[in-house]
């Protein structure tokens, strides 16, 4: 906050006042074009930020003759030329790669050209969200690349994108993209409010502001999907979503989302809708395992002996027959151990990651039972459930499924499968009164038709005719032709 | 705010310790998997658990207890004094009573059963012809859970052979049941051997007589709803042939005559031809309507057999009081107990061979 006042105080109409604070920085250049004083022109730039091959070809060229400024922005070839007198908005310019041209050394009027230099890395593969099938391509750090892949795949005037800066030191490109006509006004509003409210100085990811505009910052459920691939973000589009990218940052934000949402992979519809509709079950059917089995584990092995099958007894006890701990600090124990290799797994350079994932995994594991600390049974059922959480497509939802079974793991020491229940029904709760930007999250209640078209279940295209009702969008369904069969009506004999 | 959380902190680890239900760590009790109960001296019963011990990767071994007391829970408590941790008896997977206790009376041990909720209804029940005890520690069961053992055997028979279905539920309702006799297998030591004999049939709690393994076939048939059971008929001129059902069901009908009821089963049986050895061998194809109309009237009598039995010791496994009592308001149950010795009863069977094999 303090940086802000002094801004104000000081900088305001004062030329001299920004190039003094701009020159206290070494990679800040202040250059006389000619050898004489009185001819132009100065020019003032940080070294750092600009492409000197621009400076050198299109720029330098035409600062030899005497010009006014106005005549000079009509001759240099570049397009991002401003001419302005407001010193606020020289800083902001020259701090964004811009070269200021000033005729005299204090004149007050600038010419401010953009040269700025950005290197990016190229589209890529989209790395944490890969896909067998489908495309392959995605997003970088660059916020005009990103929206560039989305308008590729929309190529409609009614997309629209509104940018604005948020954070007081970053001054961070925020864009929000929807489709006019589609999207709830309602919903583009609240997005783009709740955005310009943010008041923070820095913002790195467009993750912070999901998280600092989501409804429950509370919650352990993302209310949003940060996405890497260009086609979760055009189809989100289409239904009536509402994008949120940031400039430097590789994930794009979707909003509002439903709980089933995370569960959805967009190779889905690469595949015929029976198959894709297993592996939507497949994956829900994960995270039950995934946050139950070591909860589950400890009630039945502390309270509830009478649960086991007569036949599992001996695998099942004889395997715990040795283990000094209780079930609950054995659970917690190989939990905490293999949370710990995963963790360990993504912050160690990739080379390295793959021999710890062998030698965490296995030698630590087997090492364990042989010594008799855990039972074989549980490292198996750990195993398992560390497996079956990364099954959801989105890879917030599954460090959620990550955490989520500790606090039930405790609730089973406490209070058994009465606790195990408990935990089930808390988190029930919470979901059903969470929303998403106002719209329910879980999706269960109210019953939605469209729920059953794609999202609990994927019929095939012929019957995706509706966009998501719980989004109220404006457009009612997918394809205005919607009586007559249009586009892929049955997928089935693709 | 922050003393707040770590205070929560504090208390998810000092709470983390301790559990607000009573533990049973599955490697820290003995469960006992199978009760037998005999008679002892003094009006004394003998009680025998039977559990087993759990070693680290290898099979468990099963370890014998027997100790003698007035009822189940001071027998346990006996053993208790024993054993290494404390026993437990949620995973009771069979109960057995030798005859002589039967003859006495099983409730007040089967009482216990019920009362306990960490027992489940599907608890196996067997009378012993000879004692529990003995039963359970033969020589030859040593290495093995014989508690489990005795359990599949009965299971087995229920599901794929021809003993009708019986568990601590269909006792325990039967038994309360008005109109209705309870029935458990009856097992034998026979010659170092587990052996079904045949099913023990009681007046309320009391063991009175049993019916062989022979009268099995027509028995399940007139209590459940089957679809197993293999069955050889010996026919007139010495016809062999073995029948399996393919589906049978029983129907009871009631009609007051007089103020008596009379009862009709109609036994409706779908079977399977498994063997057949005619006397006469001739090459003539399966006389299909012959041998079913045979096949009925055997089945007829052998039913009409077992129900007089049942009314000889005034026992009604059948559940017709029951049926009675469904049917007429005016019910009574002593008016019935006179009725029952003298009621009259039909068996109307209908057997179909569906399928002869593929040789005709």
């Amino acid at each position: 906050m303090k940086v802000k006042n002094e801004d104000k105080e000081n900088g305001a109409g004062s030329n001299q006042n920004w190039l003094e604070r701009l020159s206290q920085s070494n990679d800040f250049v202040r250059e006389h074009t000619s050898l004489r004083d009185e001819e132009p022109f100065w020019i003032s730039y940080y070294r750092t930020l600009i492409s000197s091959d621009i400076l050198h070809k299109d720029v330098l060229p035409y600062l030899h003759e005497q010009l006014p400024l106005e005549e000079l922005k009509s001759r240099i070839p570049v397009q991002e030329i401003i001419f302005t007198r407001d010193a606020d908005e020289i800083i902001q310019n020259i701090l964004n790669g811009s070269l200021a041209i000033q005729k005299h050394q204090y004149d007050d009027e600038c010419l401010l050209i953009n040269i700025a230099n950005s290197k990016f890395r190229d589209v890529g593969m989209a790395t944490m969200e890969s896909s067998a099938l489908g495309p392959q391509v995605g997003f970088i750090e660059e916020l005009d690349t990103n929206i560039n892949l989305v308008r590729k795949r929309l190529p409609v005037p009614e997309l629209l994108v509104k940018e604005m800066k948020v954070g007081e030191l970053s001054k961070t490109r925020v864009a929000v993209l929807y489709m006019d006509g589609i999207a709830d006004p309602e919903n583009v509003n609240t997005v783009i409010q709740r955005i310009k409210d943010i008041q923070y100085d820095h913002i790195q990811d467009s993750s912070y502001i999901a998280s600092m505009i989501e409804d429950n910052s509370n919650s352990l459920f993302p209310q949003s999907i940060s996405t890497e691939r260009a086609d979760r973000v055009a189809a989100g589009l289409t239904e009536g979503k509402i994008i949120i990218a940031a400039d430097g940052s590789p994930n794009l934000v979707i909003l509002p989302i439903t709980f089933m949402e995370s569960f959805i992979a967009m190779e889905d519809y690469s595949y015929s809708w029976i198959i894709s509709n297993f592996f939507r079950l497949l994956r829900l059917t994960a995270m039950f395992i995934s946050t139950m089995i070591s909860p589950m584990y400890v009630a039945i092995m502390t309270y509830h002996y009478e649960l086991i099958p007569a036949r599992l007894l001996d695998t099942l006890v004889g395997s715990r027959a040795a283990v000094p701990f209780a079930p609950f600090l054995e659970a917690l124990f190989l939990e905490l151990m293999i949370e710990m290799v995963k963790e360990a797994g993504i912050r160690l350079p990739l080379k390295i990651g793959q021999s710890l994932g062998v030698v965490g995994g296995i030698v630590i594991g087997q090492a364990v039972v042989e010594a008799g600390l855990t039972s074989n049974v549980l490292l198996i059922l750990v195993g398992l459930g560390s497996l079956a959480s990364y099954t959801s497509p989105v890879y917030k939802f599954s460090n959620t499924i990550r955490f989520i079974k500790f606090p039930v793991i405790f609730l089973a020491q406490w209070f058994g499968l009465l606790g195990v229940f408990l935990a089930f029904l808390i988190t029930q709760i919470h979901l059903l009164r969470l929303t998403s930007l106002g719209r329910p999250y879980l999706s269960q209640y109210p019953i939605r038709n469209t729920s059953f078209q794609d999202l609990w279940v994927r019929l095939p295209f012929s019957m995706q005719k509706e966009n998501p009702k719980t989004l109220r969008p404006q457009k009612k369904w997918k394809s205005t032709g919607k009586g007559k069969k249009t586009g892929p009506t049955n997928d089935f004999y693709e | 705010m922050i003393n707040r959380s770590a205070f929560c902190l504090f208390l998810i680890l000092l709470l983390s310790g301790c559990s607000f239900l009573p533990t049973n760590i599955v490697n820290e009790i003995d469960m006992s998997q199978g009760v037998g109960y005999d008679l002892a001296e003094k009006k004394n019963i003998k009680g025998t658990i039977v559990f087993p011990i759990f070693k680290r990767d290898k099979t468990s071994s099963t370890e014998v207890r027997t100790a003698i007391g007035k009822s189940s829970k001071e027998i346990r408590s006996i053993l208790n004094n024993e054993t290494r941790y404390p026993l437990v008896s949620g995973q009771l997977r069979v109960a057995l009573y030798s005859k002589k206790i039967a003859n006495k009376g099983i409730t007040d041990f089967v009482d216990t059963l019920h009362r306990d909720p960490a027992i489940g209804s599907l608890v196996q029940l067997a009378i012993v012809d000879g004692g529990a005890n003995e039963l359970f520690k033969m020589k030859k069961y040593k290495n093995e859970n014989v508690s489990i053992h005795v359990r599949e055997l009965l299971e087995q028979n229920m599901k794929m052979g021809l003993l009708p279905q019986t568990n601590l539920q269909s006792f325990l309702f039967q038994l309360f049941q008005i109109g209705q006799d309870p029935y458990l297998p009856l097992i034998k030591n026979e010659n170092g051997n587990i052996r079904i004999t045949g099913m023990a049939i009681f007046k309320d709690d009391q063991y009175v007589t049993s019916i062989p393994m022979k009268d099995f076939f027509i028995f399940k048939a007139l209590v459940d709803k089957n679809r197993t059971g293999l069955r050889q008929f010996i026919l007139e001129h010495r016809d062999k042939i073995v029948l399996e059902t393919l589906y049978s069901n029983a129907k009871y009908k009631v009609k007051i005559v007089h103020g008596k009821p009379e009862f009709t089963i109609n036994l409706k049986m779908k079977t399977r031809l498994h063997e057949f050895a005619p006397s006469e061998k001739q090459r003539k194809a399966f006389d299909k309507k012959r041998y079913q109309k045979q096949v009925e009237q055997e089945l007829e009598i052998n039913a009409i057999n077992i129900v007089n039995q049942f009314k000889e010791h005034k026992v009604d496994p059948l559940g017709l009081g029951a049926k009675y009592k469904e049917h007429y308001r005016g019910f009574n149950e002593k008016q019935w107990k006179m009725y029952y010795p003298n009621v009259k009863v039909t068996v109307n069977a209908d057997v179909e061979i569906l399928q002869t094999g593929t040789i005709d």
